[in-house]
């Protein structure tokens, strides 16, 4: 996965970080941080395929806990909705809440906050959370994400909203 | 960061803008499995 993922054209093969809990167990968890080369973005679609062209795509019982992107772009409310639309692509998200988050009395959760920020007219400078679909054993969700990519009147993706950053004045 | 601008169309407000136009900036993947390593 680290390999694939440092191959993207578009990944700072410098930028990977990757850590592994420790022990000599085969499915162990870890995790891989990756950033963007200078000025360009991170074509999901384009990974998902470099993922599914490997054993990933085939037979493992290995699989993705979630995948965390990070994105810039206009964040737009449709009706009740917020919209993502990342900067210099045709991608958007729908961005929503944690369905099993349970912030502290008093306190809200990040897609609450990103929200009212809107609200007061705060312009957002990116965007943090978790993508749709990509949770679960690597060939059903490379199967899963193909079908949804290939899907004649796509709809945009869900992205669980983790953090977001706001520009400072 | 850029220019702010606003729209107001067809019930669709954008209400911010950010700046560099890059894009997905950066990822964390979470997995489990050999072919980490």
């Amino acid at each position: 996965m680290r390999d694939t993922i440092a191959r993207q054209s578009d990944v700072d093969k410098n930028s990977i970080k990757y850590d592994v809990a420790p022990g000599t167990e085969r499915y162990r968890h870890g995790t891989i941080a990756f950033a963007a080369t200078k000025g360009k973005s991170i074509d999901l679609e384009k990974l998902q395929k470099s993922l599914k062209a490997t054993r990933l795509g085939k037979g493992t019982r290995s699989g993705v806990n979630y995948l965390e992107i990070t994105a810039e772009g206009d964040v737009a409310v449709v009706k009740k909705d917020m919209i993502l639309k990342v900067s210099g692509t045709n991608q958007e998200y729908k961005l929503v809440d944690d369905p099993k988050a349970k912030p502290k009395e008093g306190t809200n959760t990040p897609y609450q906050r990103l929200r009212a920020a809107l609200d007061k007219g705060v312009t957002i400078a990116n965007v943090t959370g978790r993508v749709q679909a990509w949770n679960g054993v690597w060939p059903k969700v490379l199967r899963e994400l193909e079908k949804e990519n290939e899907a004649k009147e796509p709809t945009p993706r869900l992205l669980v909203v983790t953090e977001f950053e706001t520009v400072s004045k | 960061m850029q220019t702010q601008t606003w729209f107001f169309a067809l019930g669709i407000t954008l209400v911010a803008v950010a700046g560099s136009q890059a894009g997905v900036i950066k990822g964390v993947m979470s997995v489990t499995g050999a072919e980490m390593s």
